[in-house]
C-alpha cells in the first residue's frame, strides 16, 4: 500500500484513492451425490483512482510488486477521464459491526456435513441428485485516500448452498436452498427437508388456464420482481434519467403496504459493513416507505451528479470502478403466515423459482418469466406443478396490487424476504 | 517461465497435475451518456494448480509465480484429504503446441486515443439521434490473453488469444416509457471488427425510438420465425446446456433420456459445437485441460449423436474427450462449457419461411436466455407481427419459452443464411461468467411457442 502512495506522491498526484482487496476463498464442492473438489483460492489486487486536472483516472492490478506500471496506466487513463464533480471523503466516524468470526470452518468438518446429508438422502430412498457448496471465505479491504482517510476491515463469510435435481412424471425438477452468514452456520439440516418436501409436491402436474389470476411469489422467486426496483433506485440510472423513479423522491411509487429498506447494519448479515467501498459510513434507511420513495442508492459520483448526499452504497471489486448497489435488502414482513396465504387462495399459482429473470425491459420494470417451479392452488390446496407457463407484468403496477405479505421470511444472501401475494397477474400457458 | 513450471510439476505426489499460468491485459473505453466513464488498461496475472487423485480434485490459485510450489503442495493436500474413490479421469498422450492469434489488424497496434475517438463517434451518433434519446452506452474492449498450460502427462501449451469488440445501447424515453435497443460485434479477428458500424448504430437508434411506439406483445402460443441472432441463443439454451455431460455423467435417468440415437428434432436439424473455428469468439484451439478443440455433432439429421465432455465426464461415461472443459480464468476450475454452438444451414429462403403463417411473430435480436435443461426462456430485442404471410407492425417485450422435448421437434424449417454472433458478453454457468462463446444459426421457423404477455 505504502509503495503505491509513495509513487503517487512522487508523480505529483494530489488527489488519489488506493483500494486494496485481499480475498481468500475455500469451497468444498459436492456434485451429483459425490465429493467433487476442494479448492483454495487467493487473490490480492489494488485499484487506483486519481483526479488529475479535474479528470478521473483509473487502473488496477493484481501484480502488486509493480506499482509503477499501474500508476502510469491510471495517469494515461486520466487524460480521457470524465470531469470529476465529487471529492474523495475526509476521514469518517464508523460504528463497529459484527462481520468477522475467528472460528474458521475446517475442510474435514465440511466434508462430514456433506456426507451426512448424502447419508440422509439414501435413507430417504430417493433418486434425487444433490449438488452442495460449502464455502469458508475471508476478505480484507483497505482504503486510503489523499484526504487522510485510512480505514480497514476484515470480514468472514460462511456459505452453504444445496440444489436438488430429479426427473419425475412432471419432468425435470430443480430445487435450491441456501444459508449464509459472517459467522459459523447452524441448523443446516432443515435445508434438505425443505428440498425433499418441494420435490415431493412437484411429482404431479396440474394444468392451469391462461388468464389473469392471483399469484404468490415465494422469497426465492420474489428476487426477480425486486431486481427492476433496485435498478430503479440506483443512482446510476437516476442520474442518466432513464430510471422511471427519476425525480420521484417523496412521491408514491408503490402500494401503501410496501416498505423496502436497505440496512447495512444487521449483525452477521452478508451485506453488513461499517463503510462502503469509498469509505462512506453505511446506514439503515428506507428506500420505499409505505409506498413512498424515500432514498436512492448513491455513491460519491452519482450523489454529486444529483446534488444529494452519498448513502454508503458504493460497491466494487479492486478491478472495477465503484457503482451504487444495495447492502442488505429488507422487504418489510406482513401479518399473514405463508400457509394462510395459500389456504385462502381460491384459484391461483404459488411461484418458487423462475427461468429468465432480468431479460425483459427491466429498466421500465417489465418482467416476463417462465415458471421454473410453481404450483397450482385450488380452494386452498396445492393440486400440482404448473409447467410451460409464463407470468408477466410490470413491477411498478403489480406492487400496487399486493393483497398479502407473510410474516415468515427467508434470508437469501444479503436479502431478507417474505412471501408476497399479487392480485391479477397475467399468466400464459399452452392451455388457452 | 517454462523451467519454473516444470520444476513445480516435479513435486507430483498424485495421479495427475496440471498448471495454468495466465496473463490478461484489457483495454476498455466506456461512454455512458455524454460522459466518458472509463478509458484505460488493466492487467491481471496469476495461475492455478489442479491435482487429481483417486476420484478427487484439489485446486489452488496463486497471484505471484514465486508461490507456484506452495500452490502445488496445497492442491495435492486438498486432493488427498478425502477418502479414495475409483479414478475416473481421462489421461491423454502428451501434446506440445503453440497457438497464436490470427488477427488481421492487432488492436494493440492502435492507441488509446484512437479507441476513444472510435467509441466517441458511435456515441455521438446515438446522442444526436433525436430529442427522445435520453442516454447511451458505448463500450469498446480488447483483451489479450496469454496462457501456459503444462500437465504431468508432458503436455506443454503456449496459447495467445486476442478478443476485440464493441457494443452500443440507445435509451429512448417518452414520459415514463423507457425503451432501449442494442447491438454488438465481437470476435477474435482483430480491430477491423469494430470499424464501420455507423449504419448499425443508426439502426439501433431507430429501433429504440420505434419501441417507444410499439405495443406490448399479447401473451399466447405463436408460430415464430427467429432471426440468426436469437435462433443462436435459442439453440445454446435449448440444447447446448443439456449437452454438457456434467449434468448427466452420474445421473442414470438423464443418461437414459439422452441416449445416443434418440430423436430430438426433424431430419433437417443439425446442431454442432466447434471450438476449432478460428476467428469466432468461442474459438479456443485447446481447452483449459489441454485437450484439443474439435467439431462435435450434438444432433445429426434430428438424432442425438454427441455431447460435450471434460476429461472427467468422458471417463465417467466411457466416451471420447471433446475439448470442452473451460475456465473463466485462473481463479476457476475448468467445467464443461460450450464454444461456438450452432444450427447448421438448411435449404429454405426467407420467403419460404414466411409462407402459410396465418398469425405469427418475426422475432429479432437476443437480450438473453436461461435454461433449467428441460424448460428454457430466451428473450428478443424486438419482434414484428406476421399476418397471412406478411410482416406487420412492431411489438415489444417478447420473451419466448420452450421445452426441449417439444420445441426442437416443432422446428418447421431452416434457412440457408447461417450467421455467427459473438458480441462482448458470454455465457454463465456455476458462477463463471461471462465466458466468451459464439452462437450461430440461419433464420428458423418454430410452431407452438409460448410467449408471455398481457
Amino acid at each position: 500500500m505504502e509503495k503505491f502512495i509513495d509513487i503517487l506522491r512522487k508523480k505529483g498526484l494530489e488527489e488519489f484513492e488506493v483500494y486494496l482487496e485481499e480475498t481468500e476463498s475455500h469451497p468444498v464442492t459436492f456434485e451429483q451425490n459425490e465429493l467433487q473438489s476442494l479448492e483454495s483460492k487467493v487473490e490480492t489486487g489494488v485499484g487506483l483512482r486519481i483526479i488529475r486536472d479535474g479528470r478521473l483516472g483509473f487502473s488496477s492490478t493484481n501484480d502488486i510488486d509493480k506499482p509503477e506500471e499501474v500508476v502510469d496506466f491510471a495517469i494515461e487513463s486520466s487524460k480521457f477521464g470524465e470531469k470529476v464533480e465529487f471529492q474523495f471523503p475526509e476521514p469518517q466516524q464508523y460504528q463497529s459491526y459484527q462481520i468477522f468470526s475467528n472460528e474458521g470452518w475446517p475442510e474435514k468438518e465440511r466434508i462430514e456435513i456433506g456426507r451426512s446429508f448424502l447419508e440422509k438422502l439414501r435413507e430417504f430412498g430417493s433418486d434425487i441428485k444433490i449438488d452442495m457448496e460449502l464455502v469458508y471465505a475471508r476478505q480484507r479491504i483497505s482504503i486510503v485516500n489523499s484526504k487522510g482517510l485510512e480505514t480497514h476491515l476484515e470480514r468472514t463469510r460462511y456459505f452453504f448452498g444445496i440444489s436438488g435435481f430429479t426427473i419425475t412424471e412432471s419432468g425435470f425438477v430443480w430445487v435450491y436452498e441456501q444459508r449464509g452468514s459472517a459467522k459459523p452456520l447452524t441448523g443446516l439440516e432443515d435445508t434438505l427437508e425443505k428440498l425433499i418436501q418441494k420435490l415431493e409436491l412437484a411429482k404431479k402436474v396440474a394444468k392451469v388456464k391462461s388468464g389473469c389470476m392471483k399469484v404468490i411469489f415465494a422469497p426465492q422467486a420474489l428476487t426477480c420482481l425486486l431486481y427492476p426496483i433496485l435498478m430503479g433506485v440506483s443512482g446510476k440510472l437516476v442520474a442518466k434519467k432513464i430510471s422511471p423513479l427519476t425525480g420521484k423522491l417523496d412521491e408514491k411509487v408503490l402500494g401503501e403496504n410496501i416498505t423496502i429498506l436497505d440496512d447495512g447494519t444487521i449483525p452477521w448479515h452478508l451485506g453488513t459493513v461499517p463503510f462502503d467501498c469509498e469509505g462512506i459510513p453505511v446506514s439503515k434507511k428506507f428506500l420505499v416507505e409505505k409506498g413512498i420513495l424515500r432514498n436512492y442508492l448513491l455513491d460519491l459520483k452519482t450523489a454529486a451528479k444529483l446534488n444529494l448526499t452519498p448513502t454508503g452504497n458504493a460497491h466494487r471489486r479492486y478491478n472495477t470502478l465503484p457503482t451504487p448497489n444495495i447492502n442488505n435488502l429488507v422487504l418489510e414482513p406482513g401479518h399473514w403466515t405463508s400457509n394462510e396465504m395459500i389456504r385462502s387462495l381460491d384459484y391461483g399459482i404459488i411461484v418458487h423459482s423462475v427461468i429468465g429473470a432480468g431479460q425483459s425491459n427491466v429498466i421500465a420494470g417489465d418482467f416476463s418469466v417462465n415458471i421454473g417451479l410453481g404450483f397450482l392452488v385450488e380452494k386452498g390446496e396445492i393440486v400440482g406443478r404448473v409447467k410451460d407457463t409464463m407470468v408477466a407484468g410490470n413491477v411498478y403496477d403489480c406492487f400496487k396490487k399486493v393483497y398479502a405479505i407473510s410474516r415468515d421470511t427467508e434470508t437469501l444472501g444479503s436479502y431478507i424476504l417474505p412471501y408476497v401475494a399479487f392480485d391479477g397477474l397475467s399468466v400464459t400457458s399452452k392451455e388457452q | 517461465m517454462e523451467s519454473i513450471i516444470k520444476k513445480a510439476l516435479e513435486l507430483q505426489e498424485v495421479e495427475y497435475l496440471d498448471i495454468r499460468l495466465e496473463e490478461t491485459t484489457i483495454t476498455q473505453v466506456v461512454f455512458n451518456g455524454n460522459e466518458l466513464e472509463n478509458a484505460g488498461t488493466v492487467k491481471k496475472k496469476g495461475g492455478c494448480v489442479r491435482a487429481y487423485h483417486k476420484g478427487n480434485f484439489g485446486f489452488a490459485t496463486f497471484n505471484r509465480v514465486e508461490e507456484i510450489e506452495k500452490a502445488v503442495k496445497e492442491a495435492q493436500r486438498l486432493a488427498k484429504l478425502s477418502e479414495a474413490k475409483e479414478s475416473e479421469f481421462t489421461l491423454l498422450k502428451p501434446v506440445k503446441d503453440v497457438i497464436r492469434p490470427k488477427v488481421k489488424d492487432d488492436p494493440r497496434n492502435h492507441s488509446l486515443e484512437e479507441k476513444v475517438e472510435l467509441a466517441r463517434n458511435y456515441n455521438e451518433i446515438i446522442l444526436k439521434g433525436n430529442d427522445k434519446i435520453q442516454s447511451s452506452n458505448v463500450k469498446y474492449e480488447d483483451r489479450h490473453v496469454k496462457i501456459y498450460f503444462y500437465s504431468t502427462e508432458g503436455t506443454e501449451l503456449d496459447i495467445e488469444r486476442i478478443y476485440c469488440g464493441i457494443s452500443f445501447v440507445s435509451y429512448a424515453r417518452d414520459g415514463s416509457n423507457v425503451q432501449w435497443a442494442f447491438n454488438s460485434f465481437g470476435d477474435q479477428r482483430g480491430f477491423q471488427t469494430v470499424l464501420n458500424h455507423e449504419t448499425d448504430v443508426e439502426e439501433v437508434v431507430k429501433h429504440s425510438l420505434d419501441l417507444l411506439k410499439a405495443e406490448k406483445v399479447e401473451g399466447g402460443v405463436y408460430t415464430v420465425i427467429l432471426d440468426p441472432r436469437i435462433a443462436g441463443t435459442f439453440i445454446h439454451e435449448a440444447f447446448g446446456h443439456l449437452s454438457e455431460a456434467d449434468h448427466m455423467a452420474r445421473n442414470e435417468k438423464l443418461k437414459a433420456l439422452m441416449k445416443p440415437g434418440t430423436r430430438f428434432g426433424p431430419d433437417f436439424l443439425n446442431v454442432i459445437d466447434d471450438g476449432s473455428l478460428e476467428g469466432e469468439r468461442g474459438y479456443i484451439g485447446y481447452d483449459d485441460e489441454g485437450v484439443k478443440a474439435r467439431k462435435t455433432y450434438l444432433i445429426k439429421e434430428g438424432i442425438l449423436v454427441g455431447r460435450l465432455h471434460s476429461r472427467q465426464t468422458a471417463a465417467l461415461m466411457g466416451e471420447e474427450v471433446t475439448g470442452n472443459a473451460r475456465a473463466l480464468d485462473f481463479r476457476f476450475m475448468p467445467i464443461v462449457r460450450m464454444t461456438n454452438t450452432y444450427i447448421d444451414r438448411g435449404d429454405k429462403d426467407f420467403e419460404e419461411l414466411l409462407e402459410g403463417i396465418d398469425k405469427g411473430l418475426y422475432v429479432i435480436g437476443a437480450l438473453g436466455g436461461q435454461t433449467e435443461l428441460e424448460m428454457f426462456t430466451f428473450s428478443a430485442e424486438r419482434a414484428y407481427l406476421i399476418e397471412k404471410g406478411k410482416i406487420g407492425k412492431m411489438v415489444r417485450d417478447v420473451v419466448l419459452s420452450g421445452n426441449v422435448f417439444e420445441t426442437l421437434k416443432n422446428i418447421e424449417a431452416i434457412g440457408k443464411d447461417l450467421t455467427f454472433h459473438g458480441g462482448l458478453g458470454g455465457c454463465g454457468k456455476a458462477g463463471q461468467s461471462p465466458l466468451p462463446v459464439s452462437t450461430g444459426s440461419p433464420h428458423i421457423r418454430i410452431k407452438n411457442v409460448v410467449i408471455g404477455g398481457r
